[in-house]
C-alpha cells in the first residue's frame, strides 16, 4: 500500500520515526507502539490499526539495540508520511498471500431479474460487494444483501440479465461502509476475502474494480482512510 | 489586580463543551508529544551536510532536501540508486537532510530505487 493523496489536499508531511521493530518492506501501515516495553513505530496487524501513524515509504531490515561504534545513534529511523487525511491505495488480493488473483464466482444459472447470482461465494461476502469481471454487467459493482454457500443477492439489481458463464469479483468490504478490512500476512494488501466486518481499522474510501478482459483480477484497489490516527482524537 | 483570572460567561457555551475542548487538545498535545520523541533528530551538530545524506543513502532511507541544498544531491542521485520525486509538484513537508531546516512543503523528496511500487509509486 502506499499514500495516493490527501483527503484535504497538498503535500505529505514525512517524518523519520524510529522503529520498534524491523521493517522488511516498505509500504506498510504502521502504528505507536502499545507495549509497555516498545518504543517506537510498530507495524499494525492484519485487522486492527489502533494508534496508526502512517504508510512506510522505505525499510530498514535492522534494529540496533546496543550502543555502536564512535558513539553513534542506534536508533534505526524509518520514513513515514504522518498526514492523518491521507489517502493510502492498497490492491486487492485473493487470499491471505499478497498478489493472489482475485477468485471467479461463476454464475450458473441464469437471472433475468439481476438479483440473484448463482455461485459459490460463502457467508463471509454478506454485505460485501460483487461487480462484473465478464458478460453483460462487466465493471458494474453491487452491494451483497446476502451471501450463502450457493448464491449471493444484491440490493440493487444488475442493469443487465445475468447469463449462465457470467464470472464475478468480490470483496468483503466496499466504500463507506462502517466496517474493517483485512490485511494480507505481510501487510502490503487487502485480503479481499477476508471477512473484519466487525474491525475498525480502516474505512474504505473508494474502491477500484476493473472487468476482467481490464485486468481486475490482480488490478482492483482500494482506496482507505485510517480511522484511528495518533493525531485525531477519536 | 494582578494573577487574578477572569472568565467571561459565553452564551450558550457549557461547562461540558469547554471541558470536552479542553479534552480534545490536551489529547492531541500528548499524542503530538508522543511521536516528537520518536522523531529523527536529523543530521548531528559537526557532521558535514554530504556525509550525512551519503549516510543515509547508504541504508537506502528516504532523502529529504530544500532548495539550497538539493542543487548538490541533484546531479548525483542516480549513482547513488535514488529515485527523483516529480509527483508532488509542491514538494513535500519535513526537514532538510542537508541543513535541517524544516519546511512545511518544498522539499525535493528522493526515495531510493529499491522501494519503487512499494511505499512509493513514481509519476
Amino acid at each position: 500500500m502506499q499514500v495516493h493523496g490527501h483527503l484535504y489536499g497538498g503535500s505529505p508531511i514525512l517524518k523519520k520515526l524510529q522503529i520498534g521493530e524491523a521493517l522488511t518492506l516498505a509500504g506498510l501501515p504502521l502504528i505507536a507502539s502499545a507495549l509497555a516495553d516498545a518504543d517506537g513505530v510498530m507495524r499494525a496487524s492484519t485487522t486492527a490499526a489502533a494508534e496508526s501513524i502512517g504508510v512506510s515509504m522505505d525499510a530498514q531490515p535492522t534494529r540496533l539495540t546496543s550502543q555502536q561504534a564512535g558513539d553513534a545513534n542506534p536508533a534505526v529511523y524509518v520514513t513515514v508520511n504522518v498526514r492523518p487525511d491521507q489517502i493510502v491505495r492498497a490492491r486487492l488480493s485473493g487470499s491471505s498471500t499478497a498478489g493472489t488473483t482475485l477468485p471467479e464466482f461463476t454464475n450458473t444459472a441464469a437471472s433475468t431479474t439481476g438479483l440473484l447470482i448463482t455461485a459459490a461465494f460463502g457467508t463471509a461476502y454478506d454485505d460485501g460487494y460483487a461487480w462484473g469481471a465478464t458478460g453483460a454487467n462487466a465493471g458494474i459493482i453491487r452491494k451483497i444483501q446476502g451471501a450463502v454457500n450457493t448464491t449471493a443477492t444484491p440490493i440493487v439489481p444488475f442493469p443487465s440479465d445475468i447469463a449462465v458463464g457470467d464470472i464475478f469479483y468480490a470483496s468483503t468490504f466496499g466504500p463507506f461502509e462502517d466496517n474493517g478490512v483485512q490485511l494480507t500476512s505481510n501487510l502490503a494488501e487487502l485480503d479481499a476475502t477476508g471477512d473484519n466486518q466487525s474491525g475498525t481499522n480502516f474505512r474504505v474510501f473508494g474502491v477500484t474494480w476493473p472487468a476482467k478482459a481490464a485486468g481486475g483480477g490482480l488490478g482492483s484497489y482500494a482506496d482507505l482512510i485510517f480511522t484511528d490516527h495518533v493525531l485525531v482524537q477519536q | 489586580m494582578t494573577g487574578a483570572t477572569y472568565r467571561v460567561p459565553l452564551i450558550g457555551v457549557t461547562q461540558q463543551m469547554v471541558d470536552r475542548a479542553r479534552a480534545f487538545f490536551a489529547s492531541v498535545a500528548r499524542q503530538r508529544t508522543r511521536l516528537a520523541s520518536y522523531v529523527s533528530p536529523g543530521r548531528p551538530i559537526g557532521t558535514v551536510a554530504g556525509t550525512w545524506v551519503t549516510d543515509c543513502a547508504e541504508i537506502q532511507q528516504c532523502i529529504l532536501l530544500c532548495s539550497f541544498c538539493d542543487h548538490k544531491f541533484a546531479p548525483a542521485h542516480r549513482r547513488y540508486g535514488y529515485h527523483r520525486d516529480t509527483k508532488y509538484s509542491r514538494g513535500v513537508g519535513g526537514d532538510c537532510d542537508g541543513c535541517r531546516s524544516h519546511r512545511d512543503d518544498g522539499l525535493q523528496l528522493y526515495v531510493h530505487e529499491a522501494y519503487l511500487g512499494q511505499g512509493y509509486t513514481p509519476r
